[in-house]
């Protein structure tokens, strides 16, 4: 299979196959990290260091599973690990409150606006976000990732949605305001 | 419109085909940082090794090489601890004549002047010359004296001081033997700078010897690398010792000590009588590798790998250039043998190319492949999907890759210790002629010979360094035993393998001389 090949030679440190496999992959994982960044340029640096990390460590990968799970966790991994160093987790600092369903009319929100909210968020925030609701994660898991109780988890969760809510809630009025 | 819809669906509906090319500098960075990382992984450990041998060859060659090297006479330096008999300090304080006096004023200064270019040593010397002035002593200070570019000089301030001594002992032997120094045969083969010294005071230790009958078993102590500096020191001091009691037993213990020398060293004297050597040689060798990679194939480049012992057996053929240093050569065959587990096997699928690692022996083609992926392979190879495969009889197990080699080692070794005992470093390098290699899949009690992988070069080379323990016997047999490490430079045709193998033996023999 072609995909194995490929595979092989990168664990070979082949350039070209190395080349080959980034071009495959790299504008989905490049949306990878633009959701788990803070912005543009960071999610830039975050997918380059996502790539060296896979092209140094794909000997690792057994055939088993998908890769490109595997090249996701990696990236996912590559950044949290940034943010690790960085220390933001224990930067916020907040009472935990109760989860609770989020519901917003259905409009249709542009992508790009979607992308720019989930950015703007607190850094712990948009990393529980994103793994939960859009990775899937479990909030224990994401408890052991980020080093937190399963309950900031929770909390964290909760708080991402109403800042989401919110913002759509002030994009759709001023989409309606214009008359949209 | 005004449907109500959780916010967690429409990012996960919004993101849901979310691509996004990320600029071409991205790509650039991540070359750039591949590239640094693998000059820096790559070079620095295999180069290492790569040459480790050819390097420790290359030291062998600076350090031992101005020990032997013509003109350059040092080899003394190797044996500087210095000795002080008890009993000589006694001896000494017996010898307060004038006579012993002014030898020791002329004594003094020529070890000065030797001294003179070796000033490390002067504070030793000094002293040895004190005790020495009336008495034998043997200490390495004075073989330092001895050795020196001055030597010259200090022969020529010895006859002086025989010729003293002479007046007034009317010594008439010694004075024959000052005539015929020229005449005497120098045995002495390595330390050539000393060897007018030396032929002065064989003449004079004979003649003494013959004139005074033997007593007092002064302790006769001393390694055989002391004879030249005790000769030298006994030369000085004989015409003062002419008149004095305390001569006698100089001479004596000189005898005792020649006699000791000649039982102590049956090695040394036998090296020189007998510079070849053969040793018939086995050892169990152990297979290794630095760097990721099986031996089999570039596929299997990340399954973990084992090596088993296997044997090298040979004979190692010696010729001892000096008493120390040695040129050796031989024949050794060579088996080794390395794992490559986690993998399986089966017979291959008639008309499927699964892209797995095929071996075809006979009428039956094998296809070997990672731990559990063979079945994925042939449904993805299937002609037509969704066609019903026969159920894949696939066996888990390992690949054992065997290699035969004739191994022509070219080595140099120096003894570090030279004794009975003795220690050797030995560095060189090897040629390998590929004769044979066989790979076959195990798993459990089955065992499937796949035949032979065409990625090694019948023709490469390892380098070598290596330790080796050498006891004697007797003057003709020793017992070796000699742990080695070898480092195989080329053994794969194949450049995609990143294995880089090596090897390391212990080997066991017993070396006859001739």
């Amino acid at each position: 299979m072609a995909l194995e090949a490929l595979i092989d030679r990168c664990k070979n440190n082949e350039a070209k196959a190395q080349g080959e496999l980034y071009e495959l992959f790299s504008a989905k994982l490049f949306s990878v990290c633009l959701k788990y960044s803070r912005n543009y340029t960071e999610a830039q640096d975050n997918l380059q260091d996502a790539f060296i990390t896979i092209f140094k460590t794909i000997g690792q990968f057994k055939h088993k599973g998908s890769f490109e799970g595997w090249l996701k966790r990696v990236t996912v991994n590559t950044v949290l690990q940034k943010y690790r160093k960085q220390r933001v987790f224990d930067l916020v600092n907040e009472g935990q409150i109760e989860a609770e369903d989020v519901v917003v009319e259905d409009t249709s929100v542009p992508l790009d606006y979607l992308l720019k909210i989930i950015q703007e968020l607190p850094d712990r925030y948009r990393l529980v976000f994103n793994l939960y609701a859009l990775d899937g994660y479990a909030h224990n898991e994401i408890a052991e990732m980020l080093g937190i109780s399963a309950g900031t988890s929770k909390s964290n969760l909760a708080r991402a949605r109403m800042i989401l809510k919110t913002k759509i809630k002030a994009h759709d009025s001023n989409s309606s305001a214009e008359g949209y | 419109m005004s449907d109500k819809k959780h916010i967690d669906r429409i990012f996960q509906e919004g993101f849901k085909d979310f691509e996004v090319t990320p600029p071409a500098e991205v790509w650039e960075g991540i070359q750039a940082a591949l590239k640094k990382e693998e000059k820096e992984d790559r070079k620095i450990i295999p180069i290492w090794w790569r040459v480790g041998g050819v390097a420790a060859l290359l030291a062998l060659l600076f350090t031992v090489g101005t020990v032997w090297w013509p003109g350059d006479d040092s080899s003394n330096s190797f044996t500087q601890e210095e000795v002080i008999p008890a009993d000589s300090e006694s001896d000494a304080e017996q010898n307060t004549s004038d006579d012993s006096q002014k030898a020791n004023q002329l004594v003094d200064n020529s070890s000065e002047d030797a001294v003179a270019g070796q000033s490390e040593e002067t504070p030793s010397t000094t002293d040895s010359n004190t005790d020495a002035e009336s008495k034998f002593i043997e200490n390495k200070s004075v073989e330092g004296v001895a050795s020196t570019n001055t030597q010259n000089k200090t022969t020529d301030k010895n006859n002086p001081i025989d010729k003293s001594a002479i007046d007034k002992t009317i010594d008439a032997v010694t004075t024959e033997a000052v005539a015929t120094n020229k005449g005497t045969e120098n045995q002495n083969t390595e330390n050539r700078s000393s060897d007018v010294v030396k032929d002065s005071q064989l003449v004079d230790d004979k003649t003494a010897t013959d004139l005074i009958e033997s007593q007092t078993g002064i302790a006769a102590n001393t390694d055989s690398s002391n004879k030249t500096g005790t000769d030298a020191q006994t030369d000085q001091t004989n015409p003062v010792e002419n008149t004095e009691e305390g001569k006698i037993s100089i001479f004596d213990a000189i005898k005792d000590q020649e006699e000791a020398d000649a039982v102590a060293t049956v090695e040394q004297q036998s090296q020189i009588d007998n510079r070849w050597s053969v040793a018939p040689q086995v050892a169990p060798v152990f297979y290794g590798s630095f760097g990721d990679g099986s031996t089999v194939g570039a596929e299997f480049a990340d399954n973990p790998t084992s090596a088993d012992a296997n044997l090298s057996y040979g004979v190692q053929v010696q010729y001892q250039v000096t008493d120390r240093f040695a040129v050796r050569s031989g024949v050794n065959r060579v088996n080794l043998s390395v794992n490559t587990n986690e993998i399986e096997f089966a017979v291959a699928p008639a008309g499927i190319d699964a892209g797995a690692s095929k071996f075809v022996t006979g009428n039956v083609a094998y296809s070997v492949g990672d731990k559990g992926t063979l079945a994925g392979r042939f449904a993805q190879a299937a002609p037509t999907e969704g066609l019903d495969l026969p159920p894949i009889d696939a066996f888990e197990g390992l690949l054992n890759q065997r290699f035969e080699y004739w191994e022509v080692p070219l080595e140099l070794s120096y003894a570090v210790v030279n004794d009975r005992f003795k220690v050797n470093v030995f560095g060189g390098f090897s040629t390998l002629l590929l004769q044979d290699n066989s790979i076959t899949a195990i798993s459990g009690q089955r065992e499937t010979n796949l035949g032979s992988v065409n990625n090694l070069n019948d023709l490469s080379f390892t380098t070598n360094v290596g330790l080796g323990l050498q006891y004697d016997i007797s003057k003709r047999f020793a017992i070796n035993v000699e742990p080695v490490f070898k480092y195989q430079l080329n053994p794969y045709a194949d450049s995609s393998i990143g294995s880089q193998p090596y090897y390391m033996g212990v080997y066991s023999g017993l070396r006859f001389r001739f």
